[in-house]
């Protein structure tokens, strides 16, 4: 289980604090979807997340470890895809043996099932790899390790379309249920379908944070009815659809990026929605 | 469950990894060292003629000590290539191995390791010397090189009688510095990760001026305090000098290095300050 | 596979299964791929299919054999065909009459079209 208690922090003492007070849980069995605009610290949120960054107060556990602390066992047992990242000048059969030793559940057959699906070869120079191509190898090896957290900051940037399908397969292929995945994204639609739960940030706070189930029942995404009082409205070529509060009978599909707009737009009325007990 | 501040195999697998990875850049500045040594060798004509005179020892001396200095500072602030991007400090810091594993890394590839590189490249670009001037059958007389040079070399001590390199507690204390170096440069190396170089040369200058200033106005000051100071000066004549030089070179090689090593720890990917 | 429907994703795998089963491209008794399977093929969770199965389950469709898996129901043709017409007659029946009335088609019109339509398929 992953605990963020009571984070704070800022990078600039003068400027208001990124993090005040914040707290969140992920556990495990859970595909996460980090949502929150551009600049609303969700990269940062990361770093604290994986030791990257010292908190101001508070501090974040990982299987009971302070993650700050860069124990082996805590980063052994996580890893963490960033948005950017390098590759060093060597094959991937050369890469493999160098890093996978960090990772003893590091599973070599999970790897190849894993750019199987990619459609890339099982060796290749690191090098030359096109920026989707590198993605699609490093993100491989990622969840090869078999970490029981896997944290990926927009990964579906640079992928091509059939790339976006292939990561969701992906995705949801190498997801357990002693594994935590979380996704950090500002393009939703990616993978709105693979998600289990919905963490929605902004100006560093958690406005919603639930499973995607609990979302189906407490709010209906559909044509909006007369009377009824939507909290979030958006044109279509299907007319005018809405978000409003569930009647507690239907269950209709979970729009993400219209969730994550109504939440943006009325965190108050999302707040209540789910807070009531039902 | 293994130790979490250090373990052998983890160790070996992080060095492992750094030498595999920047294998082509460590190769060019060994060879860089070596080639650099040959030409410098060369055009002085290192061993000038078998001379023994106390001159041309002197000179010898210096040259290899600075040579060495100058090389291990140079490489030392090569290391910790990983703190230089964003990306490679993500890569760095969340690899699983502990902050210990990676600093020690650092060390043997960029310290140790490259001082035993140095002194064998030395060797070599001697030989190479030697073997340059047997082809151009030069007159000069060719003696043997750094490494038995450094061990054998007579100093001449009190009453005018020489001593073997290691007797002298000066000789050993410039051993020790180049130990302190090193450690003085990777300390700047994790502080300064870009430019690295220049900067901790430039500090190590604003250092000295401030300590001499400092020294200066202290000595210009009171009289009694300048008699103090004097009789401090005084009784470091007759080998107590060198014991100064040997505590304060030994406290300079254990400080820098714990430096290095908590300025480390306490490194983010997104630094807050020049300590953070 | 789309997801555009407002229905809830789960049951609109649940139908897609139905049309596997009904058009023959799930044998009766035959296995149905696994929980894992299924998710990584149409892009979901696999708790989303797991509700699915759950559903099928309940309503008759599928059963499980201890260790082996899910498996087609014997009856499940008839099962999915009452389902729907079930659906059909309480839902978009209703919607769909209100609209024939909107325009003024008679019963009789309404039942020559229908055999028509029967004999031409």
């Amino acid at each position: 289980m992953l605990s963020v208690e009571n984070l704070k922090f800022n990078y600039r003492k003068a400027q208001r604090d990124l993090f005040d007070n914040f707290s969140l849980e992920l556990n495990e069995g859970g595909v996460y979807g980090l949502l929150g605009k551009n600049g609303a610290g969700k990269s940062t949120l990361i770093y604290l997340m994986t030791g990257l960054l010292t908190p101001l107060a508070g501090r974040v556990t990982y299987n009971g470890d302070d993650v700050r602390r860069r124990l082996p066992r805590t980063l052994s047992d996580l890893y963490l895809v960033p948005e950017e990242f390098e590759l060093p000048q060597l094959s991937l059969k050369q890469y493999v043996k160098l890093n996978a030793p960090f990772y003893p559940r590091f599973s070599h057959d999970d790897m190849m099932r894993y750019l199987d699906l990619f459609e890339m070869e099982h060796d290749v120079q690191l090098r030359s790899l096109s920026m989707g191509q590198k993605k699609k190898v490093f993100m491989s090896f990622a969840l090869a390790t078999n970490t029981g957290l896997l944290i990926m900051d927009e990964p579906t940037n640079g992928l091509d379309i059939p790339g976006k399908s292939q990561f969701r397969k992906f995705i949801a292929q190498g997801m357990t249920d002693d594994k935590i995945i979380l996704i950090s994204t500002h393009q939703v639609r990616d993978i709105d379908s693979i998600l289990d739960h919905v963490v929605i940030i902004d100006n560093s706070r958690v406005l919603l944070n639930a499973s995607v189930g609990e979302v189906s029942r407490r709010l209906a995404f559909r044509p909006v009815q007369p009377g009824e009082q939507p909290l979030y409205v958006q044109q279509s070529v299907m007319g005018t659809l809405g978000v409003m509060p569930g009647n507690g009978e239907e269950e209709t599909n979970v729009d993400m990026e219209m969730l994550f707009n109504a939440t943006l737009q009325q965190p108050e009325r999302v707040n209540e929605l789910f807070n009531q007990e039902k | 469950m293994k130790n979490q501040v250090f373990d052998w195999s983890r160790f070996v697998q992080a060095l492992r990894k750094e030498v595999v990875e920047n294998g082509r850049q460590l190769l060019l500045a060994v060879l860089v060292t070596y080639g650099t040594l040959t030409m410098l060798m060369l055009l002085g004509n290192w061993m000038s003629s078998g001379d023994e005179s106390p001159e041309s020892i002197h000179l010898r001396y210096t040259f290899i000590f600075a040579a060495a200095g100058i090389a291990t500072s140079a490489m030392a602030s090569l290391a910790f290539r990983g703190l230089m991007t964003k990306t490679g400090r993500v890569e760095l810091l969340t690899s699983p191995s502990s902050m210990t594993e990676k600093f020690a890394v650092n060390v043997v590839v960029y310290g140790l390791g490259y001082l035993v590189a140095f002194v064998v490249a030395a060797q070599l670009a001697d030989l190479t010397r030697v073997a340059v001037l047997w082809f151009a059958r030069s007159s000069s007389l060719i003696v043997p090189g750094p490494i038995n040079f450094l061990c054998t070399v007579q100093e001449m001590g009190d009453n005018f009688s020489p001593r073997l390199a290691y007797q002298s507690l000066f000789t050993v204390s410039l051993y020790l510095s180049l130990l302190a170096n090193p450690g003085l440069y990777m300390l700047g190396s994790v502080l300064w990760p870009r430019i690295s170089f220049l900067k901790t040369c430039a500090a190590v200058y604003v250092v000295q001026a401030v300590v001499m200033i400092v020294g200066l106005i202290v000595i210009n000051g009171m009289g009694s305090f300048q008699d103090f100071v004097m009789s401090v000066v005084d009784s470091m004549k007759n080998g107590g000098f060198s014991i100064f030089m040997l505590e304060s070179v030994a406290l300079q090689v254990v400080l820098y290095w714990v430096l290095a090593w908590v300025v480390f720890h306490r490194k983010d990917v997104i630094s807050k300050g020049m300590f953070h | 596979m789309n997801f555009k429907d407002n229905k809830a994703i789960y049951l609109q795998i649940a139908d897609r299964i139905g049309d596997d089963i009904l058009a023959g491209r799930l044998a009766v008794d035959g296995k149905v791929p696994s929980v894992r399977e299924l998710a990584a093929q149409m892009e979901v969770n696999a708790n989303t299919v797991a509700r699915t199965y759950d559903y099928l389950q309940q309503t008759g469709i599928i059963y499980t054999k201890r260790g082996l898996g899910y498996f087609v129901a014997a009856d499940a043709c008839d099962r999915i065909v009452r389902q729907r017409r079930e659906q059909l007659m309480q839902g978009e029946m209703d919607y769909f009459m209100g609209q024939l009335r909107a325009v003024g088609v008679t019963p009789d019109e309404l039942r020559d079209l229908y055999s028509d339509y029967l004999a031409s398929s």
